[in-house]
Order: structure tokens, then sequence, then C-alpha cells
């Protein structure tokens, strides 16, 4: 089993052009995440935390800054698939069975199709989907086509899961129950994550560090090692601890949707 | 039977016969001459008693007008393929497809000629022009078509032929489903045009123009009702392809 990589950030920042003047979406990030951590990312709406992650994965260029993923940049670490992304939407291909939409990443990869079936079918086992192989995804819900997703990322075996609100459109049961599985199979896989959120308890169950970013431009406004231990079960949330975890998260995402207000009342 | 079923196909059914009806009425009503107009009854006659013959006919032109379909399909994938990622090429295309889909078959008749003489294959030419610029665009719009597919393909560091097997070619069937839908009928209709001007006399739209030129307006008539069963028949086909290439889309 790969065990992760390591992430680094250094003075990343991200600048969208357009027409009213350059919108600065992300300011001067440095972040550096050991190989095998879980940390997720939490801020107001609009805080660049997606864009972010999408120049870890270099699905957008950083305007200045460096990024590396595993010691390499984040472009070279894509062209040698170091890392898988989960999108917020579960992203299957409509016309494609759910076996045929994991084994996807292998195909590209040129895997033989008796390998890349066999992975696919123990992936699907992993995420508690066997049965469901020659469904098409609309045949179904919303929590299983996105555990159809996360099996698909976990094909090629990552040293690097890059999660951008995976569970943000399902129920709190169903995101619960997600969140308990994505801490069993990381347990199996042992990648270092990259977890965007909006749920403080969800940022708190998942994983071992939490930054918190501020409002529009995106910064890093505090960074907080989640000191849980690693055997995280439903009982967790109900420890003295993670209340105290939460407290404080919440704090510093008050203080940034104050800026965040207080931003949108600057006179242009 | 299913309310909806019923409300889907019962009333075009009853506004058909409702249609039919009246014809009938008007022409016992005003003694319309039989050189002038036939009544449905006639028309359908005529039709069942040259049933053979109006088949065969039918058959020729159907066998032009599937030439020119497939070819104007095949070369507008091809085109819309090697053009769609040239944004400026892709766009200039689109705007010239736009304006030959108003081109008439009268124009583009004499142009085929030069090129292919007044046989069949000048017909399947006609066709192919004129159906080019229908399948283009609906090509263009779905191989040019972006969803979130797109950013799965960039992180999986997906290939150019990759991302066109897996993606933008199976993305596109839905457009180009849509493009025969309006194609295959006008196909048709090209072909039958054409063959009024020109090429085998033993098509319909040759049967059309003699019976025409020789005042035998229920001959005309029961070709005119067998190019439309053709057309329905041809449309029905592309429906039953639509719903067989897509069977992935929600019931």
């Amino acid at each position: 089993m790969e065990v992760g990589a390591q992430i680094r950030a250094s003075g990343v920042s991200k600048v969208f052009p357009s027409q009213g003047g350059d919108l600065l979406a992300v300011d001067n990030v440095d972040l550096t995440i050991p190989a095998g951590q879980f940390v997720s990312i939490i801020g107001p709406s609009g805080c660049g935390k997606s864009t972010l992650l999408r120049m870890f994965a270099d699905l957008e260029s950083p305007s200045s800054g460096t990024i590396e993923l595993g010691g390499i940049s984040a472009a070279e670490a894509r062209k040698a698939r170091k890392y898988s992304f989960v999108f917020q939407a579960p992203t299957l291909l409509p016309w494609k069975s759910v076996l045929r939409n994991t084994a996807l990443p292998l195909k590209i990869l040129g895997v033989a199709k008796s390998e890349r079936v066999s992975v696919a079918q123990e992936m699907l086992a992993l995420v508690g989907l066997s049965g469901f192989e020659d469904r098409l995804p609309w045949q179904l819900s919303g929590g299983m086509q996105q555990r159809v997703s996360i099996a698909r990322a976990l094909t090629v075996r990552p040293p690097i899961l890059l999660m951008d609100e995976p569970f943000g459109a399902l129920d709190e049961i169903t995101r619960d129950k997600m969140n308990q599985e994505l801490l069993t199979l990381r347990k199996s896989q042992a990648q270092t994550v990259i977890f965007i959120t909006h749920s403080i308890s969800e940022a708190v169950f998942l994983s071992d560090r939490v930054i918190v970013m501020s409002a529009r431009p995106g910064r890093i406004i505090a960074d907080l090692l989640i000191s849980l231990g690693s055997e995280r079960t439903a009982s967790v949330r109900l420890r003295p601890e993670f209340s105290e975890c939460i407290k404080m998260i919440r704090g510093k995402l008050v203080d940034a949707y104050d800026s965040t207000k207080k931003s949108d009342l600057k006179p242009a | 039977m299913d309310t909806s079923l019923l409300r889907r196909y019962g009333t075009p059914t009853i506004l058909f016969v409702i249609i039919l009806g009246l014809w009938e009425m008007y022409i016992a009503i005003y003694d319309v001459s039989l050189l002038l107009l036939p009544t449905p009854r006639q028309v359908v006659g005529e039709y069942v008693q040259n049933f053979v013959k109006l088949n065969t006919f039918a058959l020729n032109t159907l066998i032009e007008a599937f030439a020119g379909l497939v070819l104007a399909t095949l070369l507008s994938i091809v085109a819309a393929g090697a053009t769609f990622r040239f944004t400026k090429t892709s766009k200039m295309l689109e705007n010239y497809s736009a304006l030959a889909k108003s081109l008439p078959t009268v124009a583009i008749y004499p142009i085929c000629t030069v090129f292919f003489g007044i046989g069949t294959e000048a017909i399947i030419a006609i066709v192919t022009v004129g159906l080019f610029p229908i399948m283009f665009l609906y090509a263009l719009r779905g191989f040019t078509g972006v969803s979130e597919h797109d950013a799965l393909f960039d992180s999986l560091a997906a290939r150019t032929i990759e991302r066109f097997i897996d993606l933008v070619l199976p993305r596109s069937v839905s457009y180009l489903m849509a493009g025969l839908k309006s194609a295959a009928p006008t196909a048709i209709i090209i072909t039958i045009v054409a063959e009024y001007f020109g090429g085998s006399v033993t098509t319909l739209g040759a049967y059309i123009r003699r019976e025409s030129a020789n005042l035998h307006t229920v001959e005309m008539w029961g070709a005119i009702f067998s190019s439309c069963i053709l057309g329905l028949l041809v449309f029905g086909v592309v429906v039953v392809l639509d719903r067989h290439f897509t069977r992935w889309r929600p019931e």
C-alpha cells in the first residue's frame, strides 16, 4: 500500500479577471500537509476553498506561488495520476454502468479489462455497493452515486485524495453514515486527504487538522489540530473535546463571516 | 389504457380524423372537380390499388434519401470532430452552416448536376449537401458541450482520444439523435423535390412530376400519400434508434 504524499502550497494566490476589475479569490496561502494527514478546509461561501483545492489538483493555475504534491508540481502530479478528485456532484457518466464508471480511471490508465473489472468490483464492495454493478447512475440514490464516485477515486489507490464537499448534497443521516464509511475506507488506504466542507461537525469528526479560511479573498485564519484519536465512531460526537473543537471553529468562522459582512459594506 | 397515453396519441388521431372529415365534406358540399382535389378515400384507394408500384418507387426514393442522410451524418461528425477544438474555425463553420441551412433544393440542384450528372448520384449529393448543415450544427453543439465531466477527465489526465471516445462522443449522441430526428424527414422531402427536377424515373418525385403534368391528380395524390407514409416511417425508425442509443437516460 502506497502511503500518502506530502502537499505543500507556498504563497499561493489566485486572481480571476472580471469586467468590474480583477477578483482576488485566494490570497497568499502557505500550507504544508504531511503525508497521511486528513485535513479539512472550512470557511464562508465564496471564500476560495474550492478554488484552492482545484489549484492543488491543477484544474486551476495559481496566479502566483507554487504548489507541490509529493515533491513534484501540481501539473506533474496530475499527469502522473498522483491524486484522485472527488467532486461535489458525483459526476458519473450517465451512459456507463456503475461498474464501468468505477473502472474509468483504470481504463484511462490502460489497465487490462479483466484487472480493471476485478479492482472496480473490489472498490464497489468496499463502499457497500456489491450487486449494483450493472445499474445505471440514475437508478441509484444520491448517496449511492456519491459512493460510486468515491469507489472510482479509490480504484487507482492514489496517495492523495482531494474531496470538494462530496457530501454537501446529502441529508444529515446519510452524511453521517458516509463520514463513517470514509474513515473506514481511509484506514485501509492511508492517503493524504484534503476535504472541503461547510459542516463544522463533519470537519471535526473526520480530520486530523482543520484549516479555517477567511471571507474573500481567502486566507488561512486558523489552523487547528484535532486531538480525538484515530478511533472515531459515532460516540466521538458525544465527547466534550468534540464539542470544544466545534465551539472553537465556530468562533473562528463567526469572525470570518463578520469580516465578510464588513467587506460587503465597504463602498465600491 | 393509460390516460397519458390516450391523451398523447388519442388527441392527434381525433384531430386527424376531423381534418379528413372536413376535407370530404368540403368536396361533397362544393362539388370540387377531381382534377383539382380528390377525396381522402380516393387518395387511399389509389394508394391501395397501386401499392406495389408506389412502394417500389418509395423504396428507390428511400435508398437515395438514406444514402444522402448517412453521408451527411458521417461527414458532419468528421467535420465537427476535426474542428470542435478550434473555436474560431468551428464558429466560422457554424455560421456558414446556419446560412447554408436556408439554401433551397432548387439552388443546390443545378450545382450538383454539373458535378454528378442527372442520375441517382446527383440526388444523393443534393441530399448530402442539403442535410450536412443541419447535422453539422447538431454534431458541433454536441462536441462543444461542456459539463462537469470535463473537469473529471482533466483530473484523470485523460488523453484527447480517450476523452473523445469516453466523453465527447457519448455526450453528443443525444444531439446527433435530435439532429437525425430533424434531418431524416427532411431527407425524404429534399429527395422527392430533387427527383421532381430529374434523376431516375422510378422514384416518387419523378412519378409525382409525370402524373402532375398529365393532370392525373388522384395518382399524384396517391404518390404524395406514399411520401407521407415514407416520411413517418423514417421518423419512426429514428425515434426507435434514439430510444436505443440513449436508453441510459432516466425513464
